[in-house]
């Protein structure tokens, strides 16, 4: 689905992604783990269009799509969970989803139908500003929202970040279910806890670097994970 | 003193109406782009010259503002185009900098077309209401409808319309609205055509009460960020509400203290303003969760 080769990117004269592969496939939900400044955000950012990249290719299904705007991107079908939610918080949760599939127009009963199946807890939220949900509950609306543009690969940056272990496990659950439905999967995070319980094929970054690629059970397990990135972790 | 009251209200609100043409197209492109639009002053003129040139070569006056509004939507999104778009990530300085090139250039495009000898459009209505308590020109009664007609045109388009979804969604959040796939070229475009076309209807309709020239737009830009201070940075009523503020006041204290006070009372209030509520009459205070 998502195939990246050689990728660099950063920030004026700060290059974070130092030719950077991976890949993602539908079935097979990927984790970028890494310490901060290792690169994930920036990961998001480039292949999401945000950024341009400064050498190396982004293809999604073959396609060459390393110069689109975000905008064709995301009609190509590239959706993501932003880090720190960034729902628009003056605006109601209707309107939230609404924007989230702007580029199909105006959404259909199905997009509200299926955003609302996931996380009921919207539908009685619906009218409220976003602003005013509490933490979780914004991050399972900037998951509808993602949704509502019908991605076919999802990219998550640090959703269990600031969340209680509950809303954790809902946004982890969520989550599978949106990969049972065909949705490749390509998530970022430092909580293992939520890697562990969604992902299959881990990628650990270091530096801007791939330093392991494999399976999540074994990349986890393995030593290349407790010294680049366990041992920097504060506990 | 006090029974001059009344016409010095109307005529605050007249002149706060103009202000608040101004204002709203200003506070419109800064709360959506971030951007100062020094060069907003010259939206006001040209659009002034544009409607002058077309009425003196025969056009009907709203005719020609309609020609002179379209034509300085379009220059909006040309000054965009060529003035920030280029510098898009840049601090807020560069853009400032490249903002005041941008008005000295299209000061000196009209100075090199027109010269500096002002000039006057001549007044489609002439007529004068009279009340016991005050007399009103049809063109103030004009100048006073048009900031409500532009203010409901915004509104409309700002939350009735799939684009004005567009637009306040990139004024909150940019990088979120991006992800929605929302195309930034389409919304600076859309916002700088409107915020020049509010700048270009102010122009023509206070072109039609007092002389124009090619810096007639410094002072009024200057005066907006004033009223953009006053109502609340990137809220549509602080522009409507801080420009009628300002115009009162201006005039008050030209008519009750002294005339050439009259611009220090206008900065004597932003003072107080920031002094007392920083965040703006009708702005919120930024709260980060």
């Amino acid at each position: 689905m998502l195939t990246i080769e050689g990728l660099r990117a950063g920030y004026d004269r700060l290059e974070v992604l130092h030719g950077l592969g991976l890949s993602v496939e539908a079935g097979d939900p990927t984790v970028v783990m890494g310490a901060n400044a290792a690169g994930k955000t920036t990961l998001c950012r480039v292949v999401t269009g945000l950024i341009p990249a400064r050498a190396g290719t982004i293809r999604l299904d073959g396609e060459d799509i390393t110069r689109l705007s975000s905008a064709d991107r995301v009609r190509r079908g590239i959706a993501l969970v932003p880090e720190g939610r960034q729902v628009f918080g003056e605006m109601t949760v209707r309107e939230n989803l609404r924007l989230g599939a702007y580029v199909h127009g105006e959404p259909d009963a199905r997009d509200y139908d299926t955003a609302f199946g996931l996380f009921p807890i919207l539908l009685e939220r619906e009218s409220q500003r976003a602003g005013l949900l509490s933490g979780g509950e914004q991050q399972m609306l900037a998951l509808a929202r993602a949704l509502m543009s019908r991605p076919r690969l999802l990219l998550l940056d640090e959703p269990s970040q600031g969340l209680a272990p509950k809303a954790v496990e809902q946004v982890a659950h969520a989550v599978n279910r949106i990969a049972e439905t065909g949705v490749a999967i390509l998530l970022v995070e430092q909580n293992l806890a939520l890697a562990q319980m969604i992902a299959r094929h881990a990628v650990v970054l270091e530096t801007g670097s791939c330093v392991a690629d494999g399976r999540a059970s074994e990349i986890m397990a393995s030593s290349a994970i407790q010294d680049s990135y366990l041992g920097k972790k504060r506990n | 003193m006090l029974e001059l009251l009344p016409q010095q209200l109307v005529n605050g609100l007249a002149l706060g109406s103009t202000y608040a043409l101004v204002a709203l197209g200003l506070t419109l492109i800064f709360g959506v782009l971030l951007i100062p639009n020094f060069a907003h002053g010259e939206f006001y003129m040209l659009g002034a010259f544009i409607t002058y040139a077309l009425v003196a070569a025969g056009l009907n006056f709203w005719l020609a503002m309609l020609v002179s509004v379209v034509c300085i939507m379009a220059m909006g999104g040309l000054v965009d185009r060529l003035v920030f778009r280029p510098i898009e990530t840049a601090p807020a300085l560069s853009l400032m900098i490249s903002a005041l090139a941008a008005s000295i250039i299209l000061q000196q495009v009209a100075t090199m077309i027109w010269g500096t000898e002002p000039r006057t459009i001549p007044a489609p209505l002439t007529g004068v209401i009279r009340t016991p308590f005050f007399a009103v020109t049809q063109l103030q009664l004009v100048v006073m409808a048009s900031v409500a007609a532009a203010f409901g045109a915004v509104w409309l388009v700002l939350n009735r319309s799939r684009l004005g979804l567009a637009i306040r969604a990139t004024a909150q959040n940019r990088d979120a609205a991006m992800l929605m796939g929302i195309s930034m070229p389409q919304v600076r475009f859309a916002t700088f055509a409107m915020g020049a076309a509010l700048g270009a209807i102010a122009g023509a309709l206070l072109g039609a009460t007092f002389p124009i020239y090619p810096s007639m737009g410094v002072n009024p830009v200057l005066k907006a960020f004033v009223v953009l201070v006053l109502g609340g940075i990137g809220s549509l009523w602080g522009a409507i509400f801080g420009g009628l503020v300002l115009g009162v006041a201006e005039v008050l204290v030209a008519g009750y203290i002294a005339s050439e006070l009259q611009d220090i009372g206008a900065f004597a209030i932003l003072v107080l303003v920031l002094l007392v509520r920083p965040q703006g009459l009708f702005g919120r205070a930024q709260v980060e969760r």
